[in-house]
């Protein structure tokens, strides 16, 4: 009788409330993370089997493929690109989302919604608007040829500025939305005890509010460049094909070519420099704020 | 008070947020020199009237003189002026020494310069050799002493406190309401306080402003107001007060319940039979244990007895109003809660008000 009982109290101890939420995330974190992911660094230990798909093996053909300048070319410039785009589309975004937060709430409002309605863009519309903004036939050089500032219409795209205007178009309302809760809780007598003490705002600007948000700023860039690292439709929109990323070579690879191996290989390789740059990121900013929150 | 060259002349000044009047029409001198306190309950006013001497906000209309110049269209960042705010507002991502001479490293001095006022700041509010250490590892009381400090690092020429103390606990807030008094009074900085705390308005002020509704309730010394109330608003703000309604008969005298009550003061601009209130402060009452009926006096029924040991209160109820009195232990009346007792009005604790 003993023994039934204490086997119908176990699955009960298992499912109490206190298990419930990690077995939860461990779940979606499994279904939706680890075996993904497992699946992609298994597949990129797999041989190609040319003119077919693959199968099962453990070679490190793959990356030693990588390890070629022109791989090694791309990859450099993906990061380069994204670190710019990310860069430039915080810089753009801070003083813009810091006086957002200083207007009015009917302000604040609409200018949130029409972000959050350009972020529902997906990354082909943005890049065929682009496109044709920056076109010959039909883009903003006939307004300025016709202001008299141009001889004639010119195509300004595919150039690499337009390629960083794309990404950045693509990454600020994100980076706005990330900044924007921090910024609404900053304390905004820590400007005006700045402003007392004789900073005019511009000088306020750069020695209270950046210092003091400059967490908020790294991170804000770390999640720019992962978020633009990922773009694959606007390099063969608005670049030429030497701004193809290597998400670009990616989706070539296993959509094209059909090899998943060697994609597999790329991507992880992608997420390894990417993680790295990451962390030394995060070592960085820890080390300059050492006193700053401990 | 005609004097303008000197202090501070807030003329006709008026602040609309909407339709909602937050400061209505100020007119008011602070001389030069002295400790002022802008005091009222929560909502009059005192905070925004205190940004507008800052030059945090732009008033609707009015003028703000100061030391005979208009300043209202001089930004708050060339005002030179002093500010402690709620929050302190000490920026996290500097040191201590790094936050009080902030205002000296926008005026360009010298790292030799800013070092030795540094110091001397902080052997001015007691916290000498702290200047290295981070703003967390100070406490509240010590976070509040360096705001002070970095405040008074330019020599301000006016010194400005948005609810200094307000974070503190209550102990370490009656030090601080002396400390800021006896620093004030050795630097002879105008000073400008806002708080709701009437006990520490008196306690550091040479004169007070009593708000209400955005307006001026009264503006004097804190003992002057206290013993003339210039309305029954201020007579209860000030040191609470017994309220009660009453009916004028004649220049010194009241009907109050159907009684005569005589009272110190002619109700000013008030005729026989209006209504009005009589004010009178609980320690001013008197409690006799019988119910004997002389003039002057009220029957009431014991209703509370809140033995505080250095104080007594006692609360009365004559019919729905309430009363409170109180006393020294030695003075506490030998009564217990649901006596009927009489209480005696002094005349000359007995003010009277417009209703």
């Amino acid at each position: 009788m003993s023994a039934v009982e204490n086997h119908s109290s176990v699955p009960e101890r298992i499912f109490s409330a206190k298990l419930l939420p990690p077995a939860y995330a461990s779940l979606m974190l499994g279904v939706f993370f680890l075996i993904p992911l497992g699946i992609m660094l298994a597949v990129s230990f797999f041989h190609r089997v040319e003119g077919a798909f693959y199968e099962p093996a453990f070679e490190f053909a793959n990356y030693a493929r990588f390890l070629d300048a022109f791989f090694i070319k791309i990859l450099a410039f993906s990061i380069g690109l994204s670190i710019s785009a990310a860069v430039i589309a915080v810089m753009i975004a801070f003083p813009f989302t810091y006086s957002l937060t200083r207007a009015s709430r009917s302000t604040q409002v609409f200018a949130l919604v029409f972000l959050l309605a350009v972020l529902s863009l997906s990354e082909v519309i943005i890049g065929f608007s682009w496109s044709t903004l920056l076109s010959r036939t039909a883009g903003i050089s006939n307004l300025f040829a016709a202001l008299g500032l141009l001889e004639r219409s010119a195509a300004y795209y595919p150039s690499l500025p337009a390629l960083l205007l794309g990404l950045v178009y693509l990454s600020f309302p994100y980076t706005v939305l990330v900044l924007y809760p921090a910024l609404s809780r900053l304390d905004p007598e820590l400007s005006e005890a700045a402003q007392m003490m004789g900073a005019s705002p511009v000088r306020t600007f750069f020695t209270v509010v950046v210092p003091v948000m400059k967490r908020t700023i790294i991170s804000t860039i770390i999640l720019a460049f992962v978020f633009t690292l990922g773009a694959y439709i606007l390099p063969q929109t608005l670049g030429k094909p030497p701004h193809w990323t290597l998400s670009v070579h990616i989706t070539d690879q296993a959509i094209f070519e059909a090899n998943l191996p060697f994609a597999a290989a790329m991507a992880i390789l992608l997420l390894l420099v990417s993680l790295l740059m990451v962390a030394i990121t995060l070592l960085m900013g820890k080390d300059d704020a050492a006193g700053g929150k401990a | 008070m005609s004097d303008s060259a000197s202090g501070l002349e807030l003329q006709n000044l008026n602040m609309n947020f909407g339709s909602v009047r937050a400061i209505d029409g100020i007119d008011l001198t602070l001389p030069e020199g002295k400790f002022v306190c802008l005091l009222g309950p929560s909502g009059c006013g005192k905070t925004t009237l205190l940004r507008l001497i800052a030059g945090l906000q732009y008033p609707s209309s009015g003028n703000i003189v100061f030391n005979g110049k208009s300043i209202v269209d001089v930004p708050s960042h060339k005002r030179d002026f002093g500010m402690v705010f709620q929050s302190l507002a000490l920026f996290p991502h500097l040191s201590i020494a790094q936050n009080i001479a902030y205002s000296l490293r926008i005026r360009g001095q010298s790292a030799a310069e800013m070092k030795s006022r540094v110091d001397e700041l902080l052997d001015m509010v007691h916290l000498p050799g702290v200047g290295d250490r981070r703003i967390t590892q100070l406490s509240g009381g010590q976070r509040q002493r360096v705001a002070i400090a970095r405040a008074l690092a330019i020599h301000p020429r006016l010194f400005l406190l948005d609810e200094p103390l307000s974070a503190l606990d209550a102990k370490l807030r009656e030090a601080m309401q002396v400390e800021l008094r006896q620093l004030q009074k050795s630097l002879g900085i105008t000073t400008i306080v806002v708080t709701h705390d009437q006990r520490e308005a008196m306690t550091m002020a040479d004169h007070v402003v009593i708000m209400k509704d955005g307006k001026v309730q009264q503006y004097g010394p804190p003992l002057e107001i206290y013993r003339r109330p210039a309305n029954a608003f201020v007579a209860d703000f000030i040191g609470a007060s017994n309220i009660l309604p009453c009916r004028v008969i004649d220049d010194s005298t009241v009907e109050l319940f159907g009684r005569k009550v005589a009272t110190s003061e002619r109700p000013d601009a008030l005729s026989p039979g209006q209504d009005a209130v009589l004010s009178v402060r609980p320690e001013d009452l008197h409690i006799l244990p019988d119910t004997q009926r002389d003039t002057n006096t009220l029957s009431a029924s014991v209703t509370f007895i809140r033995d505080l040991g250095a104080q007594v209160e006692i609360m009365l109820a004559h019919d729905a109003m309430e009363l409170t009195a109180t006393m020294t232990p030695k003075d506490k009346p030998n009564v217990a809660v649901g006596d009927e007792v009489t209480v005696e009005f002094p005349p000359e604790a007995c003010t009277v008000f417009p209703a």
